[in-house]
């Protein structure tokens, strides 16, 4: 293969690429980056197998098509740091140099058939959605997808289609964030798909451009999205998500508006008491007021007043304060809603328009 | 190529393969049988036939996914090998995902994990776990979790020659295969092709040697057994005494295993000492009319016969408790010595041993 | 501003509480129990230690000879010294364990939630007590009582609103105390004291605070907090706070048990699935009993099964909630045993662990709380109804239906023993 290309985009794609790449695999094969040089393109391909990544780099010449497997840290080192503007790429024999000007890298490749299958993005039956509305709703639920060991269904995100909308849920068990959004396409089909929440934050990384309409692809085995400069691929996780509409309560008794503002100053006033191992802050309401309290057996209680506009049976649930501030940073409007029925069932948090955020409270018997 | 046929299991493997064809294949099989008689390179083969692109069928050892698996980089082959890794134990982190990935570093990837995405490539997913006996209590029960939830497209090979360390639930959860010792000819074919350079005689020494094992074959070679073997003939025909043979023995090149020079010279004298046991038992059974050319060490056992079968059993209850005072951790030179001085029969020299070793 | 009380707390506030914790310290435990069991020893000075002639120490005095100034952790060739006809007995630690234990079972017919400190000693909270037995001036007395009279022993009690005033309290009335500390007498009680009888103040601190003109804890109280901070760092807080009576450390019951369960060998190996799990329900449910007397709940249930052949196996099951409840184990247990080869088993047993205190809050999940396991839910009332029969009557006063049909003789060969 031989190609010539520009330094900058070639640094730019090595970067994507490398970002995708481990330092060190069992796998040892996806430590190196594939080159691919069709008629009229460069294409870099990087994996950890979780997720893939193709960065496209179309104002090359190519003059000799062709692939090659090379390793990716120092490729992308040496290309970051080279002075000149453009960048040749050829193989000689097992080896493949990167020229620019007077200085010249030659690397050793391997085998490109050791190299993991990355598929290409299929056009047909793809969706398209704005970058931005892509990337919204990734952070408005990823930060309650499962971190910790458990149900692997909860380490990513639910993503789904129905009609016009796209729709995400994200939870890890006790709480679950939800949001949904419109497509640009009038009907999508009922499509739906878990992906881990890690390659659902690469997806975000590679949209650099906010307006951009991009593809997304529900596959069979991997979730895939198509930017003009690249695709990105994330393999689904094999499992079932668990029946999150049952615990979104339809109707609820106790209605709670606060400032978001003040009500994160506060949480996180309170919370400064309550230790790690009872982290917990408790929410006692009445017409008006709302109060929330805090204690730790080793260093004492706090409290906190503010005015709220309430709508209920005055009473009192309590909840794990570091789960409330996670969905009030994400909150889009002024106010918050919380609505509930008891101090045992979820209580139901409304940050913006097509936005809640389920969280289950915290039980204190005597 | 990192992945071999499997000599002499030929008949298990293609009805493997046919399972497969027809879509019968068990989610979790169980390959067991003696240590090295190529249960693992079954496990690996079965693997890159099912992966292949012409499979499930032989590997054709050309395709992508082949070469994959030969290089160890095919992403829906997931290989738990202990031996390879150098672990004693298979830690039930391999297994089930067990801290926090929270900040910091990964977490290991696990057995869980890798069954928890779908397929990269293909639709099958396939974990090989060489010597699952390995596992500890911990492990096994978390092995159980994923056999008990099978996922359609998953198959889990398990290999051990140490069948009774296995929960019997895991054993209920699997289809199990038995391999069985190779015949002297293939384990000679077996030595033959692993090594083109070695002698021909070498290999059918060896063969006879390993008692169907081509893998216990190996490793006497590697451990500098055919050495070892020609000093112990000189010890029991009385060429050379057996204090001078006990220092010759530790000069002996071999590969021994452990993470101390203790624990190295202890398993160099444990394999001496079940060596010297092994012809002892040969000689009797030649003493009670066992055909000599039946025999792993016909040539040494007619030696031990000459001693008679009251001078040979003394020999053989010596050495029995000196492979005891091995595991007792007593100082194996000592017992290095003790053992070879019982092998040269005669009551005078064995209470001079007796004396002698344990001070 | 103060949270009005009412309805479930996170624990109250620090101040303004009734007294509801109990210490209870038995007076010259291990001289008592053998003058108790030999009445020849009765008005003689007693004590348990070792000889001085192998350099032993006096383990514990009677107050006959504490009047000649022997006292505990005295090498017991000085006491010999003090008194000549000292009567020194050897240390009988196994019956002290059996004597502790019985007093320990005391105090739990009245509170679950108890923390031993030592054989003697233990702080108590009685709060939630008072429907059934009064206040826990009330429970004192009766527990005061109920080692008098059942066990022939002297107990000392203090009761206060936290435990540094109630060891303190127990300690002002020595022996055969009874000392009440209200929160209005806080300051009455500890002004005067010298500092040295604030928990944490040792000789040497003392000496420093004596340097500095505090004799008392009325002088302690009085300087600022920034100066005993600045002076005594951290600790400095804390003896600061002790001084005012602010003590707001809780009981915890839980200090030592990492978790409670029973086992079984059977007289004949048992094979019959049906019976197996009868008997498995009877051991959750004993199990469940002791967790709940404890004021335990735990995450872990163990199934343990030993087969004809020796072969043991054993199950373990994670809940994501901490449970107690018999049936909830049982469920847990149950399918643990659905899960092992199918065999006549020659012993079963199940086990909790991974425990917490029943107070302690609780993370509800959404996915995973069947009705039964809410803390609220209507069963765990009648459970804490039954349990209080169970107290009062005996543990078999009340056992589910199902396990009435098999109480055949058989059961009295078998073999029975609890594994902590």
């Amino acid at each position: 293969m031989k190609v010539l290309c520009e330094r900058e985009k070639l640094r730019e794609g090595l970067t994507v690429a490398t970002s995708v790449i481990p330092m060190k695999s069992t796998r040892p094969a996806v430590e190196n980056v594939y080159l691919v040089a069709t008629d009229d393109a460069l294409e870099l391909v990087g994996t950890d197998l979780d997720v893939a990544v193709r960065f496209r780099i179309e104002d090359v010449k190519v003059e000799e098509p062709g692939t090659a497997l090379i390793p990716a840290r120092v490729a992308a080192d040496f290309v970051r740091d080279l002075a000149g503007d453009t960048v040749t790429l050829r193989t000689k024999g097992d080896n493949l140099l990167i020229e620019s000007g007077d200085d010249c890298c030659e690397l050793t490749t391997i085998d490109p058939d050791e190299y993991p299958v990355v598929a290409r993005f299929e056009e047909s039956d793809s969706v398209r959605v704005m970058a931005a509305t892509l990337t919204r709703l990734v952070s408005r639920t990823s930060f309650a997808a499962a971190r910790e060991a458990g149900r692997y269904a909860m380490h990513g995100i639910l993503t789904q289609t129905e009609g016009d909308e796209l729709k995400m849920i994200a939870t890890d068990g006790r709480r679950l964030a939800m949001a949904s959004a419109a497509l640009e396409d009038a009907d999508a089909g009922s499509k739906s798909a878990i992906v881990p929440t890690k390659g659902m934050q690469l997806f975000c990384r590679v949209m650099d451009d906010p307006t951009e309409l991009v593809a997304v692809h529900f596959g069979e085995s991997q979730f895939c999205l198509k930017t003009t400069k690249a695709e990105v691929f994330a393999r689904l996780i094999d499992g079932e998500f668990p029946r999150y509409s049952a615990v979104i309560p339809p109707s609820t008794e106790n209605r709670l508006e606060a400032d978001a503002t003040t009500l994160t100053q506060k949480l996180k006033l309170v919370a400064n008491v309550t230790s790690s191992d009872t982290r917990a802050v408790r929410l006692s309401m009445e017409k008006g007021a709302l109060t929330i309290f805090g204690r730790s057996a080793s260093t004492g209680e706090a409290t906190a007043h503010m005015p709220v506009d309430f709508d209920g049976k005055p009473g009192t649930i309590a909840f794990n304060p570091d789960y409330l501030i996670d969905g009030l940073k994400n909150c889009e409007s002024d106010t918050v809603r919380l609505e509930f029925n008891e101090k045992t069932s979820p209580g139901k948090f409304t940050l913006g328009e097509n936005y809640v955020y389920i969280v289950m409270p915290i039980t204190i018997d005597a | 190529m990192r992945f071999d046929r499997p000599l002499a299991h030929d008949v298990l493997i293609e009805r493997l393969f046919a399972a497969a064809a027809d879509g019968r294949l068990p989610h979790a099989i169980l390959f067991e049988g003696p240590e090295g008689i190529g249960k693992f390179v079954a496990a690996r083969w079965l693997a890159a036939g099912l992966l292949c692109e012409r499979g499930p069928a032989a590997p054709c050892g050309e395709c992508g996914p082949c070469k994959r698996v030969a290089t160890e980089n095919h992403p829906d082959l997931l290989l738990i090998d202990p031996i390879a890794e150098g672990e004693e134990r298979i830690r039930v982190g391999r297994i089930a995902m067990r801290s926090d990935g929270g900040a910091g570093e990964e977490p290991e990837r696990s057995l869980e994990a890798f069954l928890d995405l779908r397929a990269v490539e293909g639709v099958h997913r396939i974990v090989l776990i060489r010597e699952c006996d390995r596992m500890n209590d911990a492990a096994q029960n978390a092995l159980l979790k994923t056999l008990e939830e099978p996922r359609p497209g998953t198959l889990l090979v398990l290999e051990t020659h140490r069948t009774s360390r296995l929960l019997p639930t895991i054993l209920s959860r699997c289809i199990r295969v038995r391999f069985d010792a190779l015949s002297r000819a293939d384990c000679e074919r077996v030595l033959k092709a692993d090594d083109p350079s070695r002698p021909a005689e070498r290999a059918v020494a060896l063969a006879r040697w390993a008692d169907g094992s081509p893998g216990a074959a190996l490793a006497f070679e590697r451990r500098g057994g055919v050495v070892l073997r020609d000093l112990l003939g000189q010890c029991v025909r009385g060429e050379r005494a057996p204090l001078a043979v006990a220092a010759a023995f530790w000069d002996v090149e071999g590969e021994f295993t452990g993470k101390t020079p203790t624990a190295r010279a202890r398993g160099r004298a444990r394999f001496l000492v079940d060596l010297a046991l092994a012809v002892w038992r040969d000689g009797m059974r030649l003493s009670s009319g066992v055909p000599q050319s039946e025999l792993a060490h016909g040539d040494l056992a007619a030696d031990v016969a000459r001693s008679g079968v009251l001078g040979a059993a003394r020999a053989f209850d010596r050495l029995t408790e000196c492979r005891a005072d091995i595991e007792r951790n007593l100082a194996p030179e000592a017992v290095v010595e003790r053992a070879l001085l019982a092998l040269t029969d005669r009551g005078r020299i064995l209470r001079a041993s007796k004396s002698g070793a344990r001070g | 501003m103060r949270i009005p009380a009412g309805g479930v707390t996170l624990g109250g506030p620090v101040s303004n509480q009734p007294p509801t914790i109990l210490h209870v310290d038995m007076d010259a435990f291990y001289a008592s129990v053998e003058m108790r069991d030999d009445p020849s020893l009765r008005g003689l000075p007693v004590c348990v230690g070792g000889e001085a002639d192998k350099r032993g120490v006096i383990a514990a005095a009677s107050y006959e000879a504490r009047r000649f100034g022997v006292h505990s952790a005295m090498p017991t060739a000085q006491a010999r010294r003090l008194c000549p006809d000292l009567v020194l007995l050897p240390a009988n630690f196994d019956k002290y364990t059996g004597v502790s234990r019985e007093i320990m079972s005391i105090f739990h017919r009245y509170t679950p939630i108890v923390e031993p400190l030592s054989l003697d000693e233990a702080f108590l909270d009685a709060s939630g007590t008072e429907r059934l037995f009064g206040d826990a001036i009330a429970v004192g007395q009766r527990i005061k009582d109920d080692i008098k009279r059942e066990l022939a022993l002297v107990a000392s009690i203090g009761v206060a609103p936290s435990k540094f005033l109630a060891k303190l309290a127990s300690d002002l009335d020595k022996p055969d105390g009874f000392r009440v500390i209200q929160e209005d007498e806080i300051r009455t009680v500890l002004d005067p004291l010298p500092v040295s009888k604030i928990f944490g103040v040792g000789p040497r601190t003392a000496k420093r605070l004596e340097s500095l003109g505090v004799l008392t804890v009325a002088d302690l109280a009085s300087r600022s907090r920034a100066d005993v901070l600045r002076e005594f760092g951290a600790s400095g807080a804390w003896i600061h706070d002790l001084a005012h009576g602010i003590d707001t450390r809780r009981v915890s019951p839980n200090r030592v048990e990492k978790s409670h369960g029973m086992e079984r060998t059977f007289a004949e190996d048992i094979g019959d699935p049906e019976e197996l799990r009868l008997l498995l329900y009877e051991f959750c449910e004993e199990v469940s009993f002791e967790l709940r007397n404890r004021g335990l709940r735990g995450r872990t249930v163990t199934l343990k099964a030993r087969y004809a052949n020796f072969k043991t196996v054993t199950r373990s099951k994670t809940v994501d909630i901490p449970i107690n409840g018999g049936k909830r184990i049982y469920g847990v247990a149950r399918e643990l045993l659905a899960k092992i080869p199918e065999a006549p088993l020659r012993l079963l047993g199940v086990q909790v662990s991974n425990l917490s205190d029943v107070r302690a809050p609780i993370q509800t999940g959404l996915f995973n709380l069947p009705d039964p396991m809410r803390p609220d839910a209507p069963d765990s009332r009648t459970t804490e109804a039954l349990d209080k029969l169970r107290r009062r009557f005996g543990r078999g006063t009340v056992v589910p239906a199902s396990l009435l049909r098999r109480r055949s003789p058989k059961r009295e060969r078998e073999g029975e023993d609890e594994a902590k």
